[in-house]
């Protein structure tokens, strides 16, 4: 069988040229895939925005008048302290944050009073991913003390409990606990 | 001594020498592609304009998600973009685009935001102009403004108004049928001393008052002074427009509608509008209407 390699001369120019292609598919391709791929992480990297976004939506649920707190009719004054019941429901979150989006959220809010505990999910199955997994972030962004720590982490998660009134729509009020946890998922 | 390493006693080729220095030939033309390639894409990444955008699209994206999470009325002031990329929001995305990059991969930069399905949005695409001098083409910078009054987000640029038919005056379409109340109401001075709403229009004091008045069903009539200026007509008309898109979000439907020039008999220092809406519909459709006038006033700003 003749050898594609060496002829009875020596080298021949076929291994020049088989040289030069396992070179390019070895070396050249992967090094500029590489550099590709190295570009393209940089300026994800640095350009990264994930931290402010979770906490401008995490507060959107917090304190927007499309959330489940209280407004007066009158005033038109929404009152972050007081839950409104009628509101408190998976439907006034999934008109708060279109699912449409590519953003990845969840929430799960918990209002305990004294006479029962209700509980709300937001896109409960990334939820249930998250949960088990995440790093905790403090409730405001200015409390970060090592940013690069929740850089590193995929799944991270935002909670705060604050005292609330549950306002029923027959006017009755119960005093009660909220508790808001987000969950968020770090996309590229 | 180098010729002898080369050659051997017969003059024939050194084989092995040969093939070592063919694999040396192969490695160096191997590195040049590579640092050719190298230099190529750090030249890309140098003259190319992906991370400029993705931090703009980020930028823009995170406004958006701002400003639907605000308790508040708000108008950010004009963001001016000079190098000449077009920006194109849909519902949850904004995509940074720039005209001379090639790539398929790179020409648009999308990034996502999360809309309120409680909030309208008015959206649209931005782009530069082009001016082609000789083979080179320029472009003009993109200015954006963006802001949310009640359920109502825009984002518009300053040349043109938050939509085209945003200002355009829709001709009349109900008609006064009984003598006006307005003209007993305003009789009574002292009512002008207490608008439903008072604000500042362009650092003019605006009064606006409502109240019902024996129309056709479902129509509304803004009275203006007869000698109003061409820009409170344009006010009017703005708020006309915002009126009828509330109306439609909130179930209630505007049958008709009309800008009346009216003479007041008095010296209104003020830029003053009364609003006459159906007696019928008075009490469900009146926090629409004032509703929109305070878009309108947002909006005009």
């Amino acid at each position: 069988m003749a050898d594609p390699i060496m002829s009875k001369k020596g080298t021949t120019f076929g291994a020049y040229i088989l040289m030069i292609f396992l070179t390019v598919v070895l070396v050249l391709i992967p090094f500029n895939g590489g550099i590709q791929v190295l570009v393209a992480k940089a300026i994800a990297y640095n350009a990264d925005s994930h931290n402010l976004e979770h906490y401008i939506l995490f507060h959107r649920v917090m304190e927007s008048p499309n959330s489940i707190f209280y407004t007066d009719p009158v005033l038109q004054r929404t009152y972050p302290s007081r839950v409104d019941i009628s509101k408190f429901n998976e439907e006034t979150l999934e008109k708060l944050m279109d699912k449409g989006s590519k953003t990845s959220i969840s929430f799960k809010l918990t209002l305990k009073t004294p006479e029962d505990t209700k509980e709300i999910f937001y896109n409960k199955n990334l939820y249930e991913i998250i949960e088990p997994t995440h790093a905790t972030r403090p409730a405001f962004l200015s409390e970060i003390n090592d940013p690069m720590h929740y850089k590193r982490s995929k799944f991270q998660l935002i909670q705060t409990s604050y005292p609330v009134t549950a306002v029923y729509p027959s006017g009755r009020e119960i005093p009660g606990i909220l508790i808001v946890s987000a969950g968020f998922e770090r996309t590229a | 001594m180098v010729f002898r390493l080369l050659c051997s006693k017969r003059g024939e080729g050194n084989i092995p020498l040969q093939r070592i220095l063919s694999g040396i030939l192969a490695f160096l033309l191997a590195m040049t592609l590579v640092l050719l390639t190298s230099f190529y894409a750090l030249s890309d990444l140098k003259e190319g304009t992906s991370f400029e955008r993705s931090v703009m699209a980020r930028d823009i994206a995170t406004q958006v998600d701002a400003l639907s999470s605000m308790p508040a009325n708000i108008l950010l002031d004009t963001e001016t973009y000079p190098n000449g990329y077009s920006f194109e929001f849909e519902p949850n995305s904004v995509a940074v685009i720039d005209p001379n990059d090639k790539s398929i991969k790179t020409q648009q930069i999308v990034y996502p935001f999360m809309q309120d399905l409680n909030i309208v949005y008015q959206l649209g695409y931005f782009e530069p102009f082009s001016i082609t001098t000789g083979k080179e083409s320029k472009y003009t910078a993109t200015n954006i403004k963006m802001g949310k009054t009640g359920d109502y987000f825009f984002a518009t640029n300053a040349y043109t108004p938050v939509d085209e038919e945003a200002f355009s005056c829709p001709p009349a379409s109900t008609s006064l049928n009984t003598k006006s109340l307005l003209i007993k109401q305003i009789s009574n001075r002292a009512a002008l001393a207490q608008p439903d709403i008072k604000n500042l229009l362009k650092n003019a004091e605006i009064a606006i008052f409502t109240y019902p008045e024996e129309l056709q069903e479902g129509s509304i009539v803004a009275y203006i002074p007869k000698t109003a200026l061409d820009e409170r007509v344009r006010f009017a008309c703005l708020f006309l427009n915002r009126a009828s898109a509330n109306f439609q979000k909130n179930g209630l439907s505007l049958e008709g509608r009309a800008i009346v020039p009216f003479d007041f008999d008095i010296q209104a220092t003020q830029i003053l509008m009364v609003i006459a809406i159906d007696k019928s519909t008075y009490e469900s459709s009146r926090q629409s209407v004032l509703d929109a006038v305070t878009e309108a006033i947002n909006l005009y700003g």
